[in-house]
Order: C-alpha cells, then sequence, then structure tokens
C-alpha cells in the first residue's frame, strides 16, 4: 500500500485560517516553499521529527486550499460577509481581506499612473523582473487596484468611503487606494526619470491633498468624486497676470521679499547676514514664479495635469535644490509667496482659486522635497 | 391534518453570472410540491434578484405532506433556448409538523448545484397551517419526534421506552435506469436526490406509524441508512426506539397526551432491542458483552412494486436479528442495547451485520417517586453533558458513602453464575471491589459508559484492523468466498482488540463499532471503541503486581510489552488509583515501583476462550509481525485524549467545542499485494491519517481532546481505499472557572451527588497538575507562547522575509489596527443588507446575530458548556456531488493539489465545505443554531481520471437543536 494518500483533505465546520500560511500564499510561494518556511517556524521540540515534512506539506496544501477557494469572494469582500459556504470569525475575514489587499508599494510604484489596463498588465513583467517579486504577486496587486478602479469609477459620492464601503478595507489602506484610482484616472505621469526618487508613499500624501481641496469627492452628494473641479482650473488660467504683467510681478517680488524678511526678523534669524538674507529670496524669485504660475495657468488642459507632478519637481524643487535651500526655506518662500499674492488687488478676485491652488501645491513641493 | 403550504420567494444573492456578454443573470424561481408548481416573475439583469412574491399555496394531504420535498429551482430566462437552471433547494418540511414548532422556516437556503456545487443563496418563507382531523384511518403520522442522538436531548425526559422500530423502503436508483444513458448527468443527480429525499419522508412517516401503534411519542437513536445495491437498486432502512417523553418543564404540571400506560406492544417482545447507548438510570440492570452477527447474502436487480423484494430483505434482516436475540439468550440476557445495523456492498454481495450488546434490562423502570427521578435524572444529565465524571479517585472516607453506588455498579457487570458454566464459557474472576462478585475479566460493549460506573484514570480509542485479499469474482462462489472469511476477520479484530486494551493497561472497551468492509478484491475489518480501566474489572496492573513474575524472564519482547504497558499506565493515569486501592502495605511510590513485570505472564492462565474468541501469546511466539502491531500502535499527543464515546472519559475539566471535522485520506494499493503487505499498509495508513489529525488539531491548540471520533472505511475502487474520519475537536474551556463545584452547583442538579464523588474533583485537578508538570512545564510554557503566535502573526525568521515585512506588512498592519473599527464595518453591511429590498430588514438583523454566533455541528448529542432549550427535529441530507472536470478548470485550484494528486482533493474539499454549509442553512431557517448528533454515513468518492469526472455521495444527519 502507498504510503502517501493522494487525496488527504480536512475539513471543519469552521474555517480556521493560518495567518502564516495565508501570508505566503499571498506571496505566491510554492507549496513547498511554504512548507519549509513554516517548519523552521515551528520551534516545537517535542514533536516528532519523523514525518513532519509531510504533516506540514499536507496541512500547507489544505490552507492553500481555503484560500484558493476563498479567493473568489475576496473579489467582492461584501460578499464574504454574508456567503453562507464558509463559516469565518468576523476578526478573521476583516484580517483576510486587509491582507488580500494590502498594497506592495514597490510594486504599485511602478505603475503609478499608468492606464490600469491590459497592456500595462502585459508589462507586468518588467515590474517583476525589477521589483525581483514573481510575477503572479505582481498581477494580484495590479489586478485588485484596477477591480477597486473599475467597481468606484462610476459610482457617486466621496471616493475613499466608497472604497472603504465596498471592499471592506480598513481607513488608511482606502486612501491609498483612492491614490492609486485618482493617479490612474487622471494619469498622473510618475514614472518620469526624475520622479524615480518619489515612493508611493509621497505619491499617496499629494494625492491625497490633490483629492482633498482639487475635487468634490470630500461632499457626499457629487456625481464625479474624481474630477477635478473644472470651474476651479478654468478660474486659475488668470492668475497668468502674476508673471505677464511685469509691473504686477515686481509688486509681488517686492511685497514677498518683503514678507520672508518680517518672517526672518521674527524667526530670530536676525544673526545672519541680513543682505543674504533677503538676497536668496530676489534671486531665485523670477524663475519659481515663472514656474508656479505657468503650472498653474496650463492645469486646464488635461494634458498638463498630467506633468504637474514632473512639472512642479522641474521647476520649483530642482531650482531651489541648486539654490541649496532647506525644507523649511522653501516653505518660507511659499508661505510668503503666497500671502504676497493674495495682497495684490488682481488676485484678490481670484483670492479663493489662488489659496486653494497654491496651498496644494505648497504641501505637494514639500511633500516631494527631499535633500 | 391535512395543511395548507404556503411559501414566498423573498430574494436571491450572489447568483452566478449565466449570461457572459452582459454579466448578468435574468432569474426566476419555480417552486414545486408533488406535482404542482408555481413560477415567480422573472427578474431581469441583476446577480441580486428582489421577486417578493407572493404566497404560493399548496393544499395537501399529510401523507404528502411527510412523503414529499419541497422543491425549489432557480432558472435563468433565456428567451430563445431552453432556461438554464441555476441550482436546487429540497427542504423537507416534516420539521414544521411538530406541535411544538411554530411551523414556519424562513432564512437563506443556498442554492445547490450537483455539477457546480453552491451558486448564490435565496431567502424564503414556508408556512405550514394544518387542520385538525381525526380520521382513525389515516396512513400518516405527523408530530412524532425523531431524535438521531443516542441518548435523550437534556430538554426531555424519558417516561418509557417501548422498543424496537424498523423500516425500510426499496426502490430503482436512478443512477443505475438504462435511462440515465440518455440524460445529461445534473438530471440524473437530481432525480437522485429527489428520490432519496421522498424515500426520507415516507420512511419516517411509516416509522412513525409504528411509533403511535406502540403508544410511543418519539423515536430515539434513530439512524437511517442507504444501501446503494447498484443495478440492485437502493435500499432505505430505518431503525430507532419508541420512547414516551415529556419535556422537562412541562412534566410537573401535566403528563404527556399519550400516556405511557398502553401496553407494550408484541413488537417489543419480537425484538427486545435499544438503539439507544446511554440509559436512564435504573433501566440497566446488568451488561454482559457485545454480541454481531453477520451474513452474507447474493443481490438481484430490484423491481418497483415487487413485494418480494422487499419481503426477501425483510427475512435477510430478520435471520439476522433473530441470531443477535440467540445470542442475547445464550448469555442470559433480556434485551439488546446499543444495537446497529450496517450493510456493505460491492457488486451483488452484501454483508448484513448486526452489533449490540446483550444486556438485563428494567423496561418497566418507571419513576416511582418523581422528586427521587428528578434528582437521579438530573445527574444522569449533568454528568452527561459537563463531561465531567466521577473519577475512582475515592479516598477512605468517602467509600463508605459510595458504597451502595458501588454495589450498584458492580451488579451491572456481574456475571451470573449459571453462566460460568455454560457452553460458550466466560472467563470470570472476583470483581477487586467485592471478592463475592465475579465479573469478566474483559468487557467489550457498543453503548456509553454507563454514568454510575467508577473507572480509573483516562479512556483511549483502541482500533483493530485487519484485511484480507480475495479473489475477484462473482455470483455464489463469490458471495461463498466472502462469508468463509467473516469468522477469520472477526476472530483477528478481536483477537488484536482484547490484546490492545489489555497492553494498554485497560480492561473495558466502551461504544464498540466493527465494520466489515467488502471489495471488489479486498475484505477490511475495522473495529473502534474506547477503552477504559473499570475499578469493577480485575485491574491488570495491580493483578501484574500481585503476579509479580514467577518467570524472570527479560526476552526483549517481553521487555518492549512490559515498556508499553508502563508508558500506557503513566500517560492515561492507571496508576493513581492502584496506589489508593491496593493495599495499604505496600509503599511503592508511584514512579519508582517495580513496574508491572510482565503483563504477558497473565495473559489468561487458562485456556479456556471467552465468547470474544482470545487466543493467549506468550513470548515464544515467532509471531513478530502480530507483536510489532500491538506495539507500534501510537498514543495520542502528550496531554491530548481521544475517544470515540461523547465523552472523553476522564477528562474533568469543563470542555468547549472547537469544531466538527472530517478528514479523507485516500490511499492506493496494489492490486495483488500479498496480506502482509496489505495489514501493514493499512495500519501505517491509519495511523499516519490520525497523526495528520493531530497535527491539525494541535496547530491552534497544543492541548485538544476529540471526542465521537468515527471511522469509515470505504472501498470504492479496485485499488484505493479511502478512511474517512469525523469528530469533534474540544479544548478546554478557559473561560469557565476553574472550580468545577461553582460550574455545577450553577447548574442547579443534585447536591447529593456532588457531595459524594464531585467534591473530589479540585483535589483530583490539582493532583494532576502537579503530576505535569513535573515533565510538562518546559512544554506547557512553550506551548502558551506558541498558541498565541501562531494564531496570527507570522514571525519572519529569514533576511528575505524580513525584508519582506519590513516593506510592507508589518508597517501596513499598525496602520490597520489603528484605524479599522467593528461599528463602521457593521455598518457597511447593514446598507448592503437593505439594498436587497426593505421587506428583509428584519431577517438581516436575525443574519447578522447569526454572523457573529456561529452554527455549531457536533457529532456528540450534546453541546459542551451549552444546555439543549428545544430539539427542532431531524435532518437527513443525502448529498451528491460531480464534477466533470476533475483534472482541471477554471474551478480547480492547482497550487493546492499534491505533487502525486490527481485533483480530488479540491473537489473533496469543496464538497464537504458545501455539505457543512448546506447543513447551518437548514439549521437556521428551522430556527436552531446547532446541529447535534451529527453523522456522515455513506460517504464515497469516486473518480474516473480517464473520464475527468469524479462523484462524491455524502449522506448527514443530526439534530436540529436550539441551544443556550
Amino acid at each position: 500500500m502507498e504510503s502517501l494518500p493522494d487525496v488527504d483533505v480536512f475539513v471543519g465546520n469552521i474555517v480556521s485560517i493560518d495567518f502564516a500560511a495565508y501570508e505566503l500564499w499571498l506571496e505566491q510561494a510554492e507549496a513547498e516553499e511554504a512548507r519549509d518556511y513554516l517548519m523552521k517556524l515551528d520551534k516545537d521540540e517535542h514533536k516528532e521529527k519523523e514525518g513532519r515534512e509531510f504533516l506540514f506539506y499536507s496541512y500547507v496544501l489544505d490552507q492553500f486550499r481555503i484560500f484558493g477557494m476563498l479567493e473568489p469572494m475576496l473579489h467582492y469582500p461584501t460578499m464574504l460577509a454574508n456567503q453562507m459556504t464558509y463559516q469565518i470569525s468576523m476578526d478573521s475575514q476583516k484580517l483576510v481581506i486587509s491582507k488580500y489587499y494590502a498594497l506592495d508599494e514597490v510594486v504599485v510604484r511602478e505603475f503609478l499612473g499608468k492606464k490600469l489596463n491590459k497592456s500595462t498588465r502585459r508589462d507586468l513583467d518588467e515590474i517583476c523582473a525589477k521589483t525581483q517579486k514573481k510575477l503572479k504577486y505582481c498581477q494580484r496587486q495590479f489586478d485588485n487596484c484596477r477591480r477597486i478602479f473599475k467597481a468606484v469609477e462610476d459610482m457617486s459620492g466621496s471616493l475613499v468611503k466608497n472604497i472603504q464601503k465596498h471592499f471592506q478595507l480598513p481607513l488608511s489602506l482606502s486612501w491609498d487606494y483612492a491614490a492609486v484610482v485618482f493617479l490612474a484616472n487622471h494619469r498622473f505621469d510618475c514614472s518620469k526619470r526624475k520622479l524615480s526618487c518619489l515612493g508611493f508613499r509621497d505619491f499617496v500624501e499629494c494625492s491625497k491633498f490633490l483629492i482633498e481641496s482639487w475635487t468634490h469627492s470630500q461632499t457626499d452628494c457629487t456625481d464625479l468624486p474624481q474630477e477635478i473641479d473644472p470651474e476651479f482650473l478654468h478660474d486659475l488660467r488668470s492668475v497668468k497676470i502674476l508673471v505677464s504683467e511685469q509691473k504686477l510681478f515686481d509688486k509681488h517680488k517686492n511685497t514677498t521679499v518683503n514678507k520672508a524678511r518680517e518672517l526672518m526678523h521674527l524667526s530670530e534669524l536676525k544673526g545672519s547676514d541680513e543682505l543674504a538674507g533677503t538676497q536668496w529670496c530676489e534671486a531665485s524669485f523670477r524663475p519659481l514664479s515663472r514656474g508656479i504660475v505657468g503650472i498653474a495657468s496650463c492645469l486646464y488642459k488635461s494634458k498638463e495635469i498630467r506633468d504637474y507632478f514632473i512639472d512642479i519637481f522641474e521647476k520649483v524643487v530642482e531650482p531651489c535644490r541648486t539654490c541649496g535651500w532647506d525644507k523649511e526655506r522653501v516653505n518660507m518662500f511659499l508661505q510668503c509667496y503666497a500671502a504676497a499674492a493674495k495682497q495684490l488687488p488682481q488676485i484678490e478676485q481670484l483670492s479663493l482659486t489662488w489659496d486653494k491652488y497654491i496651498k496644494t501645491t505648497t504641501k505637494c513641493i514639500l511633500q516631494i522635497y527631499k535633500k | 391534518m391535512p395543511g395548507r403550504l404556503k411559501v414566498r420567494i423573498i430574494a436571491g444573492r450572489h447568483l452566478p453570472v449565466m449570461d457572459r456578454a452582459s454579466e448578468l443573470t435574468d432569474a426566476f424561481v419555480e417552486v414545486k410540491f408533488g406535482s404542482l408548481t408555481y413560477k415567480t416573475e422573472v427578474f431581469p439583469k441583476s446577480l441580486n434578484p428582489t421577486w417578493n412574491s407572493e404566497w404560493f399555496k399548496f393544499e395537501v394531504d399529510d401523507e404528502h405532506l411527510q412523503d414529499e420535498p419541497l422543491q425549489i429551482r432557480v432558472l435563468d430566462h433565456d428567451t430563445y433556448s431552453a432556461h438554464d437552471a441555476i441550482g436546487k433547494i429540497y427542504i423537507d418540511i416534516d420539521p414544521l409538523l411538530d406541535d411544538e414548532s411554530s411551523h414556519v422556516l424562513c432564512g437563506w437556503f443556498p442554492i445547490y448545484d450537483t455539477m457546480h456545487g453552491i451558486r448564490g443563496e435565496i431567502l424564503l418563507t414556508v408556512k405550514l397551517e394544518l387542520f385538525a382531523d381525526a380520521n382513525q384511518f389515516k396512513q400518516s403520522s405527523c408530530g412524532f419526534k425523531f431524535i438521531c442522538g443516542v441518548t435523550v436531548p437534556e430538554c426531555y425526559r424519558i417516561k418509557y421506552i417501548h422498543g424496537f422500530v424498523h423500516e425500510f423502503l426499496v426502490n430503482e436508483d436512478p443512477e443505475y435506469k438504462w435511462i440515465d444513458k440518455l440524460r445529461t448527468p445534473r438530471a440524473t443527480n437530481e432525480a437522485r436526490q429527489r428520490l432519496f429525499s421522498k424515500m426520507t419522508g415516507e420512511l419516517q412517516r411509516r416509522i412513525g406509524r409504528k411509533v403511535e401503534n406502540m403508544g410511543g411519542n418519539a423515536v430515539l437513536g434513530y439512524q437511517q441508512q442507504f444501501d446503494i445495491e447498484e443495478d440492485s437498486g437502493i435500499v432505505v432502512r430505518g431503525i430507532g426506539t419508541a420512547v414516551t417523553i415529556e419535556t422537562r418543564k412541562k412534566s410537573r404540571k401535566k403528563s404527556t397526551i399519550r400516556s405511557a400506560s398502553s401496553s407494550p406492544d408484541k413488537l417489543t417482545k419480537d425484538f427486545p432491542f435499544y438503539t439507544m447507548k446511554s440509559f436512564p438510570p435504573r433501566f440497566l440492570s446488568r451488561l454482559s458483552i457485545a454480541v454481531n452477527a453477520h451474513s452474507v447474502k447474493l443481490l438481484e436487480k430490484i423491481h418497483t412494486g415487487n413485494s418480494e423484494d422487499v419481503e426477501t430483505r425483510d427475512s435477510w434482516w430478520n435471520e439476522l436479528r433473530q441470531e443477535i436475540k440467540g445470542h442475547c439468550h445464550a448469555l442470559a440476557c433480556n434485551a439488546v442495547i446499543g444495537y446497529t445495523e450496517h450493510a456493505s456492498i460491492c457488486d451483488d454481495v452484501v454483508i448484513l451485520s448486526a452489533q449490540g450488546t446483550a444486556a438485563t434490562v428494567n423496561p418497566l423502570f418507571c419513576p416511582v417517586s418523581q422528586d427521587k427521578d428528578e434528582n437521579c435524572d438530573d445527574h444522569f444529565l449533568q454528568v452527561n453533558f459537563s463531561g465531567s465524571k466521577r473519577n475512582s479517585t475515592f479516598s477512605e472516607s468517602t467509600v463508605q458513602s459510595l458504597d451502595e453506588d458501588k454495589e450498584d455498579s458492580l451488579l451491572l457487570f456481574e456475571v451470573p453464575k449459571e453462566l460460568t458454566e455454560l457452553v460458550c464459557p466466560m472467563k470470570c474472576q472476583p470483581s477487586p471491589l467485592n471478592p463475592n462478585i465475579l465479573v469478566p475479566d474483559m468487557l467489550f460493549t457498543t453503548v456509553h459508559l454507563p454514568n454510575d460506573v467508577l473507572y480509573i484514570g483516562k479512556g483511549t480509542v483502541v482500533q483493530a484492523r485487519f484485511c484480507r485479499s480475495k479473489k475477484k469474482g462473482q455470483g455464489e462462489p463469490n458471495a461463498a468466498l466472502v462469508s468463509e472469511f467473516l469468522p477469520f476477520i472477526e476472530y483477528e479484530l478481536h483477537k488484536r482488540l482484547y490484546n490492545k486494551v489489555k497492553i494498554r493497561g485497560m480492561n473495558a472497551l466502551f461504544g464498540l463499532e466493527s465494520k466489515i468492509t467488502l471489495g471488489e478484491n479486498i475484505v477490511v475489518g475495522v473495529a473502534t471503541g474506547t477503552a477504559v480501566c473499570l475499578a469493577a474489572l480485575p485491574n491488570i496492573c495491580q493483578q501484574s503486581a500481585s503476579v509479580e513474575s514467577k518467570e524472570p524472564s527479560t526476552s526483549s519482547l517481553e521487555a518492549r510489552y512490559t515498556s508499553f504497558t508502563r508508558q500506557c499506565v503513566e500517560v492515561f493515569q492507571l496508576k493513581q488509583t492502584t496506589e489508593a486501592e491496593c493495599d495499604p502495605t505496600s509503599n511503592a511510590h508511584p514512579h519508582l515501583s517495580p513496574s508491572p513485570r510482565s503483563p504477558l505472564s497473565l495473559s489468561m492462565d487458562d485456556k479456556r476462550s471467552l465468547v470474544i474468541g482470545i487466543d493467549e501469546f506468550s513470548p515464544h511466539d515467532d509471531d513478530d509481525e502480530f507483536h510489532d502491531l500491538l506495539l507500534n500502535d501510537s498514543l495520542p499527543p502528550p496531554h491530548c485524549y481521544i475517544s470515540n464515546l461523547d465523552i472523553c472519559p476522564g477528562l474533568n475539566e469543563s470542555l468547549t467545542l472547537t469544531q466538527m471535522f472530517s478528514l479523507l485520506w485516500r490511499v492506493r494499493y496494489d492490486d495483488d499485494a500479498n496480506d502482509k503487505t496489505l495489514n501493514e499498509g493499512l495500519t501505517r495508513c491509519c495511523e499516519q491519517a490520525m497523526k495528520t489529525l493531530w497535527f491539525r488539531l494541535r496547530r491552534n491548540n497544543p492541548v485538544c481532546f476529540i471526542a465521537k471520533a468515527r471511522f469509515l472505511l470505504v472501498l470504492a475502487d479496485d485499488d484505493e481505499l479511502q478512511i474517512w474520519i469525523t469528530g469533534a475537536a474540544l479544548i478546554p474551556d478557559t473561560k469557565a472557572p476553574k472550580d468545577s463545584n461553582k460550574k455545577i452547583s450553577f447548574r442547579n442538579s443534585a447536591p447529593v451527588r456532588a457531595k459524594n464523588g464531585l467534591l473530589q474533583e479540585p483535589d483530583l485537578a490539582k493532583e494532576d497538575d502537579v503530576e505535569s508538570n513535573d515533565e510538562g512545564d518546559m512544554l506547557s510554557l512553550g506551548l502558551d507562547v506558541r498558541k498565541f503566535s501562531a494564531s496570527f502573526i507570522s514571525r519572519p525568521l529569514s533576511p528575505l522575509y524580513r525584508k519582506l515585512k519590513r516593506t510592507n506588512t508589518v508597517g501596513s498592519r499598525n496602520r490597520y489596527d489603528s484605524t479599522s473599527s467593528g461599528a463602521s464595518k457593521t455598518a457597511a453591511r447593514n446598507r448592503h443588507f437593505s439594498e436587497g429590498g426593505s421587506s428583509i430588514s428584519d431577517i438581516d438583523h436575525r443574519d447578522l446575530n447569526e454572523a457573529s454566533e456561529p452554527v455549531e455541528i457536533t457529532p456528540m448529542s450534546y453541546m459542551c458548556d451549552r444546555a439543549t432549550v428545544r430539539h427542532i427535529g431531524v435532518l437527513n441530507m443525502f448529498i451528491i456531488r460531480e464534477t466533470t472536470a476533475v483534472r482541471g478548470s477554471d474551478e480547480e485550484i492547482p497550487s493546492a493539489e499534491p505533487a502525486h494528486g490527481t485533483g480530488c482533493s479540491w473537489f473533496v474539499s469543496r464538497s464537504l465545505t458545501e455539505t457543512n454549509a448546506l447543513i447551518r442553512a437548514h439549521v437556521v431557517a428551522l430556527g436552531g443554531n446547532a446541529l447535534t448528533s451529527y453523522k456522515s454515513s455513506h460517504c464515497v468518492l469516486k473518480e474516473s481520471l480517464a473520464k475527468n469526472e469524479a462523484q462524491c455521495l455524502i449522506h448527514v444527519s443530526g439534530d436540529v437543536v436550539l441551544i443556550h
């Protein structure tokens, strides 16, 4: 008689999930790898050595079978809660879902802002070569994103809340997905080489600022929660005068420099050379202002929106960096710059729009500003 | 009582996509009862349809109410071609006929398709209105309780035990009809399920009639069996014990309608058999030994309506019962208890077996004084379900008070004088408790451990297996060959069991279940029971100490036996009382004492073999194989115990059910292997399967126990052996107060008993602790840690994994923990539900409650730690699952197949999971929250790799109950 069974199945009334095995499965480990790993974990000396390999192997297979059977339901997490086929404790359900949807930041970073379609999915093998992850693992990450993207695409109401509700995810994870969906929806270009120093978190944080202030997503009653307010973008074109009219430009510059000086007084930076104190501001004002205003006035073109990150990087972050500014100084400049513009009568009528733009952009710049 | 059955289809959810183009479904529902069919409207383009149909009404007489299942079919509407079936639901409405029931059934049912499994769920309500009718010529028997449990649920009390009821039905099997060649597998499966469901109903109706004639109001220990005789047809058999029961609460106010005073029917006298395994106090007066009978028959084709077939089978079983009755009389007993019947079929040969325990009972045990009865009864109950047993750790001081009980329980085992000189001589010895009473040296019974019996230490499952290859054959010669084999197999099984029990230092076996399974080229016998060490029977360890080895031979074999026994004594704590009981002069320390010199020397000193034919073995016997077999049995893991009874004997702590499990293990064997290899293989497989089982269970709970373990051997093909093991996994209840006294008083049970035996328990527990600490201190510490860590968090070890964790999982987990809240989730769920339609809001509420409290399924006849409030009805389902893509399809999960597997594992796994889901849905819809006495019989997995097909049949039964 054969010593190993060809069918070996253990089924209980309550599905008990071994989360160590589950994580291995999520990483697309082979049953043999999982067995070896779990055996290493299990340090119980009292167990019989003999035949352990088989016991672990059959255990892993059973667990993997459960996961395989559960997987279709994980695609519709609300279904998992009220289906009747598998009796799983509430706590386990939550954990199973949030682990299944846990984002691998390294992998997801690679396809941020790309269209979540088949051709991107086909190119996943490049990502998997780059990140040293298994292809199926990358595909699952991608499919998760695409599934959520598709599900919330046509939904009205808050983007984050929709994700949270329909995929039963914790709030922070919902925000991550909201960012992925938002970036993909507007096709933000995140893959330029210059941006490669930015991580997944940077984009999530920036998207969060954008979603919160530029879309109507936070109010519950919108039909297109992901769309950036077109009126706002249209109005933003008028800020062009900040650079196009020389008089205004000069006034703006002076006010900014004055404000910077005041601030420096206040912040007890007096000890340093006062001239140099405003020097930095005056010298960089022209390129920076051109950059900031240039981005703003072009945002109404959807093509320009895609380049938002690369634009602020090239036109603001890089010049500042060349000047050797630290984050605090960048912040100070932007604060003064924003406040100064608001004092100009030409901008005053636009002040809401201007605020909305400059505050968010400032946050984004600071987020991606790295020394 | 004719009645009006009303059905309303409310909504559906999670339906499968039937139209690939739109990825939606246009579903409608057909409701069929008898020959009448209603249809709902088509709910177009939705996977979560809401029908909110009218009430479909069926006016039916009660005969049909009992026989027919309610059939619900969900279909996808197709304008141009035939509608596609999504799946079906069969609902047995028998539980609604019960007087006590609310006559309403309501809930979500999984839509089941035999080819695809569960495909969504529908919500429906069934109401039954019964009209009073006093027709004395009626054929129906509404309102009789059927209880699968072998003991009475604690919400009832037995008033009178009437006796044995049996009935069977014969039909053609649709699977083997000629028309099967023309229709789809789905059509055949559905025809089968329909037929089986209908036969189940009819069988119960007929048995109900018999019970009514006998004057009872319920059937206890109801066992239903499907014999699939392939070409010969299908036989559904039911046996049970007719009883009169009454509800505990009402008992004082009014007695039951059907009075117990009606004279016992003649049927009782025909076969004084009882299918229960536990009995009310004072019913049992003497317990003799297990008796069994087999017969081998040749099957012929069944023709529906041919009364001859019915008569033949009736006479077959009657012969067998007569034989059992004969054995019983030979043992000077008046009854057979713990009675079961079993059939094993292969091609045209069938082995019929009947098994029970001869006993002397007092059918007129009826309580004289209500109050006293209350006490005893309660004790009976409480012992039964708390699982706490009086361990025989009585000290000198308590012996006095126990004397009376001791006497009682001792008499249970007494061998009457006249028997000792009968044709089948038994080996008897004076009881260690009372030298004037003769008791057998070893006792095998099929019943549960009676409650008043004293025993030492813990019990354990002992299993004997034996197989013999046989030539493939057909017809008469084949049958003759098989029947020649039977006595040998039986002899071998008993010999092995006897010796296995003995070398474990025990002297009795309860819950014995021996089954002989017939295959094409093999006959396998497996006998399983729970061995214990009874205080009333000669104690092997004690005896051996007194015998103190005349021949100090130290052959290696003998040493092995000695060490094995010593190990058992330690593991099962058989020593404790030996010390207390033994003459106080021997100041032997339990651990240092010269252990039983040689259990071999006492392996019967005279040649007279008893009915359980036992052959003596000696160290000089060179049958090494046999010795290895006995000695290589692995014991349960440390601190874990296993039993096939409702309780684990000797476990005093209160236990909680973790869950019911099923394990299927299939191995292939060589067609032409010799008996020796086959036997070795069989042993290895069973042992290995048990090891796997322990491993699984102990992953989460290092200390756990198995109760009601059941082994089922199936020979589905000529080269494969299937082992199905089911059971209940229990763990020590950590929430309950440690003090067992508190628990008992909480249960408001008899204080008298508590003073006697139960009060001793804390001391005992302490002793146990101390003892286990000696060796298991490190272990238990280690285990605690493991328990904590194994459950959720994986500990990264290798650098690779550590890296992985740092980049994603660990960080993100922390974030989730801080933000996820239960409230938001519940709210989301609510919203989801209400999308389905406002009318189902009240059920949503129920669903939500259900979700927090899992539906329990247990093979035991009670729920640990929880009381059965109401018995709602019996559940009997025959589930057929088939696939035409066993080797691979989108359904398959390839990474989860063993390297040498065939693709069946996922299929079985899914079938079993779905079966459990169907059970749970029925339980909830009937208003229950648990299924007790779960039993899966007739589990068969058939596979044809060439055709890429596999089929799985599972017959499950149990009691739907409400527990609290």
